[in-house]
């Protein structure tokens, strides 16, 4: 060595090696030790004690994260249960003042009906002013209100040509059927 | 929060132009001392037979009033350390011999349990003395 060689080595000195992954790189080293055959090793059981703790931690974790989902899905059942008694009270409030309403319209129609000025007609119910109650009668039974000629001209017609629209499909339906029976009688004797 | 070195780490120290200089001129006045302290009377003899040629500096270093043959004199690996204990109290501690700030930082005025026993055991005292 000369002093040369001394002043570039404290110029430029050894950089310290940096490892990538120094924890990988340690287990690597530690697990290419063999032990030698008389060797036991005896289990770790402080380890053993810390695992066993933190699986006891994460299992009350879960646990407690289960009771608590639980409890939460518990109380929505109760609050659902109590909407739906509410819901089904004010349903019932409802059909009572639907109920009470129709009573009073047609305790008034009887009362037109009995005074004998009126026949118990469509005409009759919407000088009444139930116009609207006459509608939804008819939506609910699907049904038609009887028209008269004399007091719905118009929709006496539309009434009338419907019916035999109806009529006229019914009767066409029934000639196809009629036909189809035939043929396929007479396919399968050729 | 401890005590913490005002101090830069090597590699920072020696990334600075001026401080390389420094560094390398304080260094080659020491060993031209310490050629002449080994050698004595005799240390012209050898430069007269010594050769530069062979000298490899590092490039652009320039030195001032040192004999570059004395450079290319032996240098005993046993001086090494000492002489860079020098070098080092030549840089009037602006920089230690730590690599990085870690080491830096983690370097510790004595240990205080046993600065302790030392100072209040009376026996230990008189044994020391």
């Amino acid at each position: 060595m000369k002093g040369a060689d001394f002043i570039r080595q404290i110029l430029n000195p050894p950089r310290p090696v940096l490892l990538k992954s120094p924890s990988n790189y340690l287990y690597t080293k530690l697990s290419q030790i063999t032990f030698p055959p008389n060797v036991s090793i005896s289990p770790d059981k402080q380890l053993l004690r810390t695992q066993r703790a933190a699986e006891n931690a994460a299992r009350s974790a879960r646990a407690k994260v289960i009771r608590a989902k639980a409890l939460a899905d518990h109380e929505a059942h109760v609050r659902g249960k109590q909407w739906q008694l509410q819901e089904l009270d004010r349903r019932r409030a409802e059909e009572e003042k639907r109920r009470e309403e129709e009573d009073e319209q047609i305790r008034r129609v009887n009362e037109l009906y009995e005074s004998r000025k009126f026949s118990n007609t469509r005409a009759t119910w919407e000088f009444a002013g139930l116009k609207e109650s006459v509608r939804k009668y008819e939506r609910e039974t699907k049904t038609q209100w009887r028209h008269s000629p004399d007091t719905f001209p118009e929709e006496f017609e539309e009434a009338t040509r419907k019916a035999e629209e109806k009529e006229a499909e019914r009767k066409r339906e029934e000639e196809e059927k009629i036909k189809f029976v035939t043929i396929k009688t007479r396919n399968p004797r050729r | 929060m401890g005590y913490r070195w005002q101090t830069r780490n090597y590699f920072g120290f020696l990334n600075v132009e001026e401080n390389r200089k420094r560094i390398a001129q304080v260094a080659a006045e020491l060993i031209q001392e310490f050629q002449q302290m080994m050698n004595g009377d005799n240390l012209t003899l050898k430069l007269i037979e010594t050769d530069t040629s062979e000298l490899k500096l590092p490039k652009g270093l320039a030195l001032e009033n040192v004999d570059l043959r004395t450079l290319a004199l032996p240098f005993s690996p046993e001086a090494v350390l000492p002489a860079m204990r020098l070098v080092f109290v030549e840089m009037k501690n602006q920089v230690r011999f730590a690599l990085t700030d870690r080491q830096i930082n983690s370097i510790s005025t004595g240990t205080p349990a046993i600065s302790t026993s030392i100072l209040t055991n009376p026996f230990e005292r008189c044994r020391l003395h």
